[in-house]
């Protein structure tokens, strides 16, 4: 249990925040799977979250990282960076319907949420690349910063923010436009960016000065800096927004930010090298790398519920749950 | 008793190419030793005292001990050094961590490793080595020696080695 009684002081009523939950829990009635990707054996494992069994180890491109699922679109699109493309699953299937070219370098990778759009961060050439969800046409390349890491969209999927690495910058771009209009000062190597539900706020994770940096969206500049673990990699939003959770590589451990207060209320113990993170319901879903696990925690008081073993060097860089 | 150490001299890694570019390597190697826990990690867990058990050590230097933080300087019997500073440690569970920015004699980049002694049945003992590291070489298209392949080799090596080699020394 976490040793801060304020943890389980919630500002919502129980029944309201489960009712909240259930609303931003995806397609009603379909039990959720995670979808993992693994490096080293250059394929994607496929996790049933109702009872935490491998459903299905799907072959994809040459050292997946990135994933990006989407119920609107009933696909999982993968990047596959030395393969130099994205790979597309069927949700219903878990079949590869599509490889696509994917720039040189192709990493980050997020949805819109009506599952119309597919953007990658193209890293060597300081692009975001626009793909149509349904076609897997490639509709637009944006230009970024340098080094493009991680991708995420507003839920009114109007805004793309793309972490600009090597310029310690957030790049916002305007999807109407496939143009860049303005870039947010981040940390040091901002690698993961994600959105909370409401669209409020904008938590880029700084691998090199171990911290995150909230952004006003609205105001598009940062308004806090909450210091984590060594190394951070990804971060993931409860549904109402309350928590962010950010996992540590070389810690070994997942921070858990109270997101009204902008602080670390709890520091919980996972497994090695933990990366790629996803927040499902009232669970919080950790991919380690050194272990080749996906680790089930419980997101009140971090407790492990299950571990699934995953392929080889599992990173899971992205929205990784979704349900067909 | 396989010695895969391969000393070739290391270009420093450029710090901007981490992650794409070259993907992180892990190694795990394991041993299960005759002797008890306490017994194995008296041997080894002396951050200063690699030379004790790993048979391609000569010496070490440290600057503080098993405090952590502290650098040590291995110098190796083929002529090769790696300089390692210690992230943590942990007496409790037998364990402890360290990492190196530049593998030095090693043809790795952006090496962290972990040393840790665990109870097996009947009172014996299981050694855990395990490391992530980058290839020497930054960019793409590297040269043979200093490729995904020749990091893993190196690597694995160094604790094939070792481990082997405490094994023999404690079950004498």
């Amino acid at each position: 249990m976490y040793p801060d009684h304020r943890l389980h002081r919630s500002p919502y009523p129980l029944p309201a925040a489960v009712a909240l939950i259930l609303a931003f829990s995806g397609a009603a009635g379909a039990a959720p799977f995670a979808y993992v990707t693994n490096q080293g054996s250059h394929d994607v494992t496929v996790v049933d979250l109702a009872d935490h069994r491998v459903v299905a180890t799907v072959p994809v491109g040459t050292a997946p990282a990135g994933v990006a699922v989407s119920s609107a679109a009933g696909k999982a699109f993968v990047t596959n960076p030395e393969s130099k493309n994205m790979s597309v699953i069927g949700l219903a299937t878990n079949k590869v319907l599509d490889t696509v070219p994917a720039g040189d370098g192709p990493v980050g990778i997020a949805t819109a949420p009506d599952g119309s759009r597919v953007y990658v961060a193209d890293w060597f050439n300081n692009r975001l690349l626009v793909f149509d969800a349904r076609t897997h046409a490639r509709l637009a390349a944006v230009p970024v910063g340098t080094a493009p890491a991680g991708v995420a969209v507003h839920p009114s999927g109007r805004e793309v923010y793309v972490a600009n690495r090597d310029d310690n910058t957030i790049e916002v771009v305007d999807a109407g436009r496939n143009a860049g209009v303005a870039k947010v000062p981040a940390g040091n190597h901002p690698f993961a960016v994600t959105v909370s539900p409401d669209g409020s706020r904008l938590y880029a994770v700084n691998v090199w000065s171990h911290d995150v940096t909230v952004i006003d969206t609205r105001a598009r500049r940062p308004i806090a800096t909450v210091p984590v673990g060594n190394t951070p990699y990804g971060a993931a939003v409860t549904a109402t927004g309350d928590r962010v959770f950010v996992t540590n590589q070389h810690a070994n451990t997942v921070s858990v930010i109270d997101a009204g207060e902008n602080r670390v209320i709890a520091t919980v113990p996972v497994g090695g090298y933990p990366e790629g993170i996803a927040v499902h319901g009232d669970r919080v879903y950790v991919v380690n790398w050194m272990d080749d696990n996906l680790l089930v925690l419980d997101a009140a008081s971090g407790k492990i519920l299950a571990t699934v073993g995953t392929g080889t060097n599992s990173r899971g860089f992205g929205q990784f749950i979704g349900s067909p | 008793m396989k010695r895969l150490l391969t000393f070739a001299v290391l270009m420093l890694a450029s710090s901007v190419a981490l992650a794409h570019g070259p993907t992180r390597q892990k190694v795990t190697e394991t041993v299960t030793i005759k002797a008890t826990p306490d017994a194995v990690w008296n041997k080894v867990k002396d951050f200063a005292g690699l030379q004790n058990w790993h048979p391609a050590v000569a010496s070490s230097m440290v600057t503080d001990g098993s405090k952590i933080g502290s650098v040590r300087t291995l110098k190796l019997k083929d002529g090769g050094e790696i300089v390692e500073t210690l992230e943590s440690y942990d007496e409790s569970a037998k364990k402890f961590s360290y990492r190196a920015k530049d593998g030095g004699a090693l043809p790795v980049s952006n090496y962290s490793s972990t040393l840790n002694v665990k109870a097996a049945d009947g009172g014996t003992a299981v050694v855990e080595w395990r490391g992530a590291f980058y290839r020497a070489y930054p960019n793409n298209d590297p040269p043979p020696d200093k490729n995904d392949e020749a990091a893993v080799k190196a690597i694995t090596g160094v604790y094939q080695g070792g481990l082997a080699n405490l094994k023999k020394i404690m079950e004498q």
